[in-house]
């Protein structure tokens, strides 16, 4: 903590200093100087989060009121600053929420644009506080060309800063200034160190001949992947683009070096009729061959203490599968789950978490979640569809994935299953293959359509239902359904809109949805009632 | 991370203090806190500017080249000031000579200093290497070897602050060479190549303008305003717009407010206006300074002939 502090602090005083001695002084055409400040504060802010970046960005603008040329009112550069660390800082879930391939390029641009906001309200602050101290007619100079030279300095500084973070958060194992500069809670390589192997290894197709020593590792190269809270995702890890899109297999160790995979009390009986190099656990893909792990040798059935548990409930306990065969549950360890819940509790499929969050690392159980948000998750292993931000997406680290990789994920047909239509048919999935989507964004779709697997409304003890109403709607959501904003007449030409079928695809819907008149009763309710259009 | 309420408070916090800060320096900008933790910050950054500069002249310039430079910097500006007493314009000869044996010991003083700094884009304000340990004070004028620079505002122990004379706030009495009329000039502000085109506009309705006059800083009381007698520009173009009581017109800054390195400092005033000793002769005379001064009603009732007017 003191040490990355620390960081920032020097890097920001040094920021300044060059700032007046070294970059005011230019002679650039415009007129304008590159506003190294600037862009160092909000780049840091997007990488610490608001509250530390407006910390940052008051302290650094306050440096720059008082500092030898200083500013004619002190406390200026302090307001600017702080707004555009804060918003800097609010930026940066959306960069968290994006894909992994563009994250850097959105919050480049994102750090251009609150750049560019901060040097206009600078400059208004400056016109408002002090009018005759600039003229429109210098603004107009100086202010398109300032603006230029920082979007050129945006891309460099954001780099750095990631790098730089990226070391810091490698170096120490807990990164004190909070979520660490790009977000790590934890990186994969300090994980490591800690003892936590994942628990949940995936081997990639075309493993090395048995029994495979440790191969050197390669360093792994850092890259601008601003994506805050994924977990090993600042590090970057280096993706092998070389290699062809390989199907992957599905191992599901119990945690324990050397332990097999999913039933391991099953594996031992079958062993004989399934053959010994197949599992009866796999599901995906049959024909391949079955690697333990491609890091182990295999080990023998006895060696299995513990046994798994398919687990399609989300409590502990409640309609689970194989829960009788856990033998093993007087050891402090817990049987392995597949949860298709999220929430514990709750039986949606889809919703994020990582079960072991709260437990203590030495009882963190693997899971595999449906689409899982990674943000939430501090250090145990995730399996998501298809999403290229895994966590453990590396050439030397196998991967699950349930779509193909190389297709974007909008391009991806909704994949889901569905438990339950709609009495209207709408298409409207409750869980987005390729788990990119947020906590946020997957609030805001449950308002707009029910979700598809109704499980908690189910009494408690059947299909995993644990009787938390969790996907029912949040009381204080109810509220951000959309208001009637005006009202037209039936015959007024607006109406043709909404009525028509050609209207209805240009905003008719929307015009329905703002539309309060004595109409609006069926149309408002309508998804609700069920009603008709 | 979403916004909390712990956020949104720490929020307003720092928007309040930053608010009271600028209404507290905006009311009495000599506020003894703040302006104790200005010299306490500054004296602070103030060191590092100036290892960040005297590096930065390093990398750019080998050491000998650096030091000769600003040697010859130093001269030139010291000369310039000597010129100013010495050189005195043949019009008002007898008069300022006359002056000048009675007020003989009295010499402009000036003390050499460097820039370290410069303020954020709009603030035309630069940072000396001198303080109030070598002499700095508040006030002083500030010129270089082609004329007026600014004047200082903040002095802290090892620098000090400038405000440059072309900054949009900053208005400046001058007087125009030949006449001796005086107007006021502002400047534009941080632009291209740093020499903005100034703004002149006379005081008195009867004043004739030429493009080429120059202007000197205006007669002033002392500790006002600036030192009188340093050169500020040359008019390039007169303004003429319907309905104006005064002549108006375009100055060209004879300082290039944006490539400023060593600079001086007035420690003492002269004693008295030394008129337009200090003008930098014009490449080509024109002939226009003799219609000016035979044109001017009020010619000097004096038995003295100036050389221009004798044939």
């Amino acid at each position: 903590m003191m040490r990355t502090a620390s960081v920032v602090v020097v890097s920001l005083a040094v920021a300044v200093v060059v700032q007046v001695s070294v970059l005011n002084r230019l002679l650039l055409p415009g007129g304008g100087v590159p506003d190294l400040v600037l862009v160092l504060v909000c780049a840091l802010a997007m990488a610490s989060g608001p509250l530390n970046g407006m910390l940052i960005g008051f302290g650094t603008g306050l440096c720059l009121d008082l500092a030898p040329p200083g500013s004619a009112l002190v406390g200026q550069y302090a307001l600017v600053f702080c707004l555009a660390g804060w918003a800097a800082g609010r930026l940066r879930q959306v960069t968290s929420h994006t894909a992994r391939h563009s994250a850097g390029l959105v919050a480049t641009a994102l750090l251009a644009v609150v750049v560019a906001a901060g040097e206009v309200l600078s400059v208004v602050v400056v016109k408002v506080l002090s009018p005759s101290a600039v003229t429109l007619s210098q603004l107009r100079l100086v202010l398109p060309s300032t603006i230029a030279y920082n979007l050129v300095l945006c891309p460099l500084v954001l780099s750095l800063v990631m790098l730089a973070s990226t070391t810091v958060a490698q170096r120490a194992p807990s990164v004190g200034l909070p979520r660490g500069l790009a977000g790590a809670t934890r990186s994969r390589r300090a994980a490591k160190r800690a003892g936590q192997l994942p628990e949940l290894h995936l081997s990639r197709n075309a493993p090395p001949a048995v029994p495979h020593v440790a191969v050197p590792r390669q360093r792994s190269r850092a890259r601008l992947h601003p994506a805050a809270g994924v977990p090993g995702s600042a590090t970057g890890l280096h993706y092998d683009r070389t290699r062809p899109p390989a199907p992957v297999h599905l191992r599901l160790a119990g945690g324990r070096r050397g332990d097999g995979a999913v039933g391991a009390g099953l594996a031992g009986a079958r062993r004989g009729a399934a053959g010994q190099d197949r599992h009866p656990g796999m599901l995906a893909t049959r024909s391949r061959p079955f690697r333990p792990h491609p890091d182990r040798p295999a080990v023998p059935a006895q060696a299995q203490r513990r046994p798994t548990t398919i687990s399609f409930a989300g409590r502990r306990g409640d309609g689970s599968l194989g829960r009788t065969l856990a033998t093993g549950r007087s050891t402090p360890l817990r049987p392995a789950a597949i949860s298709f819940s999220a929430h514990r509790g709750d039986g949606s499929v889809g919703q994020t978490l990582t079960t072991g969050r709260l437990a203590p690392v030495t009882s963190r159980q693997p899971a595999i979640h449906f689409g899982a948000h990674a943000a939430l998750s501090s250090s145990g292993p995730q399996l998501r569809m298809g999403a290229r931000r895994s966590a453990i997406a590396a050439s030397t680290v196998p991967r699950l994935s349930f779509a193909a990789n190389h297709v974007p994920v909008r391009n991806r047909t909704p994949a889901v299953p569905r438990f339950r239509r709609g009495p209207s048919g709408r298409k409207s999935p409750a869980i987005v293959p390729g788990g990119v989507l947020g906590d946020a964004t997957f609030r805001a779709r449950r308002q707009q359509a029910a979700p598809r697997l109704r499980l908690s409304r189910v009494p408690p003890g059947m299909l995993g239902g644990s009787g938390h109403p969790v996907l029912a709607r949040p009381p204080g959501r109810a509220r951000a359904r959309k208001q009637p904003r005006f009202s037209y007449g039936k015959r007024s030409p607006l109406s043709a809109l909404t009525g028509s079928r050609v209207g209805r695809r240009f905003g008719g819907r929307w015009l329905a949805r703002q539309r309060a008149g004595g109409r609006s009763g069926v149309w408002l309710l309508g998804r609700r009632t069920g009603g008709s259009r | 991370m979403r916004d909390t309420r712990r956020t949104r408070v720490v929020l307003a916090a720092l928007l309040g203090v930053a608010l009271i800060l600028i209404v507290v320096s905006y009311a009495d900008s000599s506020n003894p806190v703040l302006r104790s933790v200005r010299t306490a910050v500054g004296s602070v950054f103030g060191g590092a500017e100036h290892a960040a500069s005297s590096a930065g002249r390093f990398f750019s310039r080998s050491g000998s080249d650096t030091s000769q430079v600003t040697s010859l910097q130093k001269q030139v500006l010291q000369l310039r000031a000597e010129l100013s007493q010495a050189r005195i314009s043949k019009a008002d000869y007898a008069q300022l000579h006359a002056m000048l044996l009675v007020a003989g010991a009295d010499q402009v003083k000036v003390m050499a200093a460097s820039v370290i700094a410069a303020g954020q884009s709009y603030q035309q304000t630069v940072t000396l290497d001198a303080g109030s340990g070598d002499g700095a004070r508040v006030g002083q004028t500030v010129l270089n070897g082609q004329g007026l620079v600014g004047k200082i505002t903040a002095v802290t122990a090892t620098t000090s602050t400038v405000q440059l004379a072309n900054a949009t706030s900053v208005v400046i009495g001058v007087a125009v060479t030949p006449s001796g009329q005086l107007g006021w000039v502002t400047g534009p502000g941080r632009t291209t190549g740093g020499a903005g085109v100034m703004h002149l506009q006379m005081l008195s309705s009867a004043a004739v303008l030429q493009p080429g006059d120059q202007l000197v800083t205006g007669p002033s009381r002392s500790g006002q305003s600036f030192v009188p007698g340093v050169p500020v520009g040359v008019i390039t173009k007169l303004v003429s717009k319907n309905g104006a009581l005064t002549e108006a017109a375009d100055v060209r800054p004879y300082v290039n407010y944006t490539a400023l390195s060593v600079v001086g400092i007035v420690m003492t005033p002269p004693a008295h206006n030394p008129g337009f000793a200090a003008v930098p002769p014009l490449p080509h005379p024109l002939p226009a300074v003799t219609v000016t001064v035979t044109a001017r009603p009020t010619a000097s009732p004096g038995a003295t002939p100036t050389p221009s007017a004798s044939p």
